[in-house]
């Protein structure tokens, strides 16, 4: 109780944090929704006004941004098939395919209710636990790493629809793309050509925005105009009680997740996102939905990606340790204030953090409140005449492409993964692997890597650390699951095609 | 959702404040720049940024000119270096200098390199430190060496082919000890796994380590530079404790090629001036920077010094041609 | 052709390419056991062996599936060429003419082809679109999108 009084009394103290929450909120929602300004730039382009500001109302403003940003991504990603954000990805797969059915009203409801159940449990787990969580942090060896990867890798085994080889194949795919960049051990130039925009690899975000938009756009120009796609009615519709009931499941299962992604640094929002998608079909009593269209689908990475917002900061707040670019910029904002976050904030500054912890609580308000009007306008702009639309998503993925390092190289590489996405259409290819290659091939290799140097070679250790080796048996399971699974169903269909 | 309007009244103050108290008992000659673009190729919060970001108010009152930060991202430094290269050499734009733009010029075919650059004056020193976690039984940079000699030691530094990197592998030459050293994507990554105690010993700036160190989870075993540091006098340096290494991780600016003397000598003043400076000596104290001035004719001779070492360590690692 | 074969044969050039340039790979004194091109080799194998067991098995069944209409299918590549070469020429407009422009000639150009009509309600969304864009990312979001040569050359005419 007396937690809740020291909020009170800090917002009455400081007004200014509940306009710094809505403030942050909207500008998040803005920069999310722009293909390429992820949440930690978003957040970046605000650091410098913060300098002035009351410490409380600064570090509330860039936190907001931060919620706002990870629901921001979700909007053009089921509107347009553009993710905004990396982790924004995964919501693209049911989102867009609603929209396709002129449901997109609905998604973009449960989408933002989705967020707001994450973010909710979140920011629970974050008021009251963040110092013993922060621990949780510590225990993750980079043995870990490479059994959380691997357990996030054998999702392709489930998700290659049709062919697994070719499954596989676009999954090695990815994996050869995340190598390119400096090598994470020696420091050598790995499939660079000596390019300094290649230095720091490739963005997965501009693989995601190539085979996603870019390939979108390229499809959509060689259907004839005159095809018409179903118009979507301009209203954002909440989900009534039996959807709720329903998305109840794939929301627990995002939340849980994402929890776990946001205290392990590294991990990050993408892969979280991913496994929750993934996690909710293998539980959900409609799995062949998926990829369909599903609501479930649409939830459970937006209620990760909710969660992520909140418990993503925790190992920051409480060891002092930033597990993600947005946590750091965070951090960034909390050292400018000459507040050193760590085990000692709480005590050194509690005043401060109280008014931090408000802050937070009043972003879900203001999340709800102007997720509910920016839909309106979004969904007006979906609904012009196809050609200006399309015309109109060149133009923003182009410039939001750029945004990301200012390099017209990097708009190129964009454009390069659009056709390969479009090649990968004609040849059958499932482009979902490949995103999941892209995503966790670095953490991977540099994770497998960094423990045999520490082991002196000897693979045991992946056996010997425990949180490795469950997660490693998990995978196995999961993998043993899905290919039975998908032999026993090529195995069905062929019987169904000899008695037809 | 206009954030400008919406910090602006702020700004505004900020500003008033900084000129009111640069007009007055300032001697220094008048600089030919109204506002002055201090450039980084950090972004917002990153290193450079904050290291520009908390002088700048301090340098408007010693040098009576005002300072916008720019964050020119892209390629580690590639394009910031690009784009100060081509500035007019009129005292209207500065580039923070650290090892990185070094490293950066070494290790890819860029246009434009540190070469291409005018190093000006330094400014300070980041001390780097060899750190345990406190529950370890290592007391000393001995008991590390020890170790490793007898077993196999594990040391972390925070990136593959860095300064840090250098530092731990030119331990292992001078003292001849077999011990792994593991490479992270950033210091956080690392320090994780020294307080889980994966790590015998990380190596990081003192800045970074700051939060831990306060609350006790965390003990500097050695500065690796060529004296002690104001922040922490008991801890004796590398040298002292018989491990011959000694780094400078410097922090200065860097101009366009041909930078009119009078200019440079307004900086010198400047620099100095502010270094002194109680107001501005108390952030950077606590931030853990060791003020270095260096001027500006012997700057350039210790940049390529720097980068000689550097592209020496780099070839004999044949991690470049 | 088949489908799968040729996804194959694809598959085993890009396996063996990768694999070229995965062994030029320094790997010098720094370097651990598995080495920076210790993965990437591997890689390039699992892709070759992948490649080729998808290649065998098209051979294999060689009824071949009922393929699409191949005709509708290579004009719609074709269509789709060509929106590919407007966002190209966007690459290579961009750095001469600056972002507005160029970016409200795209909109313009993009919504010709794709079957809207040269009117003035077409010229007027490129406009407003593209000061739309540069309101959010160069005002609001404070990204320096290319400015392009057109203000240096008029300060330059000015001169």
């Amino acid at each position: 109780m007396n937690e809740i009084m020291d909020m009170f009394q800090a917002v009455v103290r400081t007004p200014m944090i509940i306009v710094a929450a809505f403030v942050g909120t909207a500008w998040g929602i803005v920069g999310g929704a722009m293909p390429g300004i992820s949440p930690s730039i978003a957040m970046a382009l605000l650091l410098p006004f913060t300098y002035g500001a009351d410490p409380a109302a600064a570090v509330v403003l860039l936190a907001s941004t931060y919620l706002g940003a990870e629901y921001g991504g979700s909007i053009p990603a089921i509107l347009i098939r553009t993710p905004g954000t990396n982790s924004a990805a995964a919501t693209v797969l049911d989102g867009y395919a609603m929209k396709e059915q002129g449901k997109a009203g609905d998604a973009l409801g449960i989408s933002l209710y989705s967020t707001l159940v994450g973010a909710v449990f979140g920011v629970l787990m974050l008021l009251t636990l963040t110092q013993p969580l922060a621990q949780v942090a510590l225990a993750f060896q980079p043995q870990s790493y490479v059994g959380l990867g691997v357990l996030g890798l054998s999702v392709i085994a489930s998700c290659s629809e049709g062919s697994l080889v070719k499954g596989l194949m676009a999954g090695v795919i990815g994996l050869m793309i995340a190598t390119v960049g400096t090598d994470p051990v020696t420091g050598v130039n790995r499939f660079t050509f000596d390019h300094p925009d290649l230095l720091s690899g490739i963005p997965p975000i501009l693989v995601m925005v190539g085979v996603y938009a870019i390939t979108n756009l390229l499809e959509q120009a060689s259907t004839p105009a005159w095809v018409q796609t179903n118009s979507n009615e301009a209203r954002l519709k909440m989900p009534g009680p039996l959807m709720r009931a329903r998305l109840r499941l794939s929301q627990v299962i995002g939340c849980i997740i994402g929890f776990i992604e946001g205290l392990t640094p590294g991990g990050g929002g993408a892969i979280s996102a991913f496994i929750s998608y993934n996690e909710a079909r293998r539980w959900s009593k409609n799995p062949e939905e998926f990829g369909k269209g599903s609501p479930e689908g649409v939830a459970a990475p937006e209620a990760s990606n909710g969660a992520v917002s909140a418990t993503s900061l925790i190992p920051m707040l409480g060891l002092g340790i930033p597990g993600s670019n947005s946590a750091a910029v965070l951090l960034g904002g909390f050292l400018i204030h000459g507040m050193t976050p760590g085990p000692l904030l709480f005590t050194k500054h509690a005043d401060i953090m109280s008014g931090f912890y408000a802050g937070k609580v009043i972003s879900l308000v203001a999340l709800l409140v102007l997720g509910y009007l920016i839909l309106r306008p979004c969904i007006w702009l979906v609904n012009r005449p196809k050609h200006y639309l399309m015309s109109f998503i060149l133009a923003l993925v182009l410039s939001g492409v750029y945004a990301i390092q200012g390099s017209l190289f990097h708009v190129g590489i964009a454009i390069g993964f659009g056709v390969l996405g479009y090649a990968f259409k004609i040849l059958a290819m499932p482009v979902l692997p490949m995103i999941l290659g892209v995503v966790l091939g670095f953490m991977v290799e540099s994770n497998y890597r960094r423990a045999l140097v520490l082991s002196d070679g000897d693979h045991m250790t992946f056996v010997e650390e425990p949180i490795c080796a469950a997660l490693l048996l998990l995978a196995a399971v999961f993998l043993i699951y899905s290919i039975v699974r998908h032999y026993r169903d090529v195995a069905k269909a062929k019987q169904i095609g000899l008695a037809a | 959702m206009r954030l400008q309007t919406f910090f602006r009244p702020v700004l505004g103050a900020l500003a008033c404040l900084t000129l009111a108290q640069s007009a007055h008992g300032q001697t220094a000659p008048k600089y030919p720049k109204e506002t002055v673009i201090l450039a980084t190729h950090s972004s917002p919060g990153g290193g450079s940024d904050v290291f520009l970001r908390e002088m700048a108010p301090h340098l408007t009152r010693a040098m009576g000119v005002n300072f916008a930060v720019e964050n020119i991202s892209g390629g580690s430094g590639a394009k910031a270096m690009a784009v100060l290269a081509k500035a007019k050499p009129d005292g209207g734009m500065f580039y923070a200098t650290t090892p990185t733009f070094i490293y950066t010029s070494l290790m890819s075919k860029v246009e434009t390199s540190y070469r291409d650059l005018e190093p000006l004056v330094n400014v300070f020193y980041d001390p780097e430190v060899v750190y345990t976690a406190a529950e370890s039984k290592f007391q000393s940079l001995k008991d590390v060496i020890d170790n490793a000699r007898a077993n196999r030691g594990k040391w972390g530094a925070a990136n593959p082919a860095s300064l840090e990197r250098q530092v731990l592998e030119r331990m292992k030459t001078v003292t001849g000890v077999r011990a792994a050293v593991v490479t992270f994507e950033g210091g956080g990554d690392m320090q994780i796994n020294v307080l889980n105690r994966t790590l015998d010993i990380g190596i990081g700036e003192l800045g970074e380590i700051k939060p831990q160190l306060e609350a006790g989870k965390l003990r500097v075993l050695a500065i690796m530079g060529d004296a002690r540091i104001e922040q922490m006098p008991d801890v004796p340096t590398a040298r002292e404790q018989g491990v011959d290494v000694s780094v400078r991780k410097f922090r200065g600016l860097a101009a366009p090629k041909g930078t009119p003397p009078e200019i440079v000598a307004a900086w010198e003043a400047g620099i100095q001036r502010v270094l002194a400076d109680p107001a501005y000596k108390k952030v950077y104290v606590e931030n853990g920077l060791q003020p270095a001035f260096i001027p500006h004719k012997d700057y350039g001779p210790f940049i390529a010094e720097f980068a000689r070492d550097t592209e020496a360590f780099l070839k004999a690692a044949s991690v470049i041609k | 052709m088949n489908r799968d074969l040729v996804t194959a044969l694809i598959g085993i050039t890009l396996a063996v390419g990768y694999h070229i340039v995965a062994s030029n790979i320094a790997s010098g004194l720094l370097a651990d056991e598995v080495g920076p091109d210790g993965l990437p080799r591997i890689y390039a194998w699992m892709l070759g062996g992948l490649s080729t067991l998808l290649g065998v098995r098209a051979l294999l069944q060689q009824r071949t599936q009922p393929t699409g209409d191949e005709g509708e299918e290579g004009r719609a590549a074709w269509r789709a060429l060509g929106l590919l070469l407007i966002a190209c020429a966007y690459v290579a407009a961009v750095p001469v003419l600056g972002y507005t422009l160029t970016i409200a000639v795209i909109i313009a150009v993009a919504a010709l082809y794709q079957g809207g009509r040269l009117s003035w309600s077409l010229a007027l969304t490129s406009v407003l679109g593209a000061a739309a864009l540069w309101y959010v990312f160069v005002y609001l979001l404070h990204i320096a999108q290319p400015e392009g040569m057109l203000p240096d050359l008029i300060e330059r005419l000015r001169a």
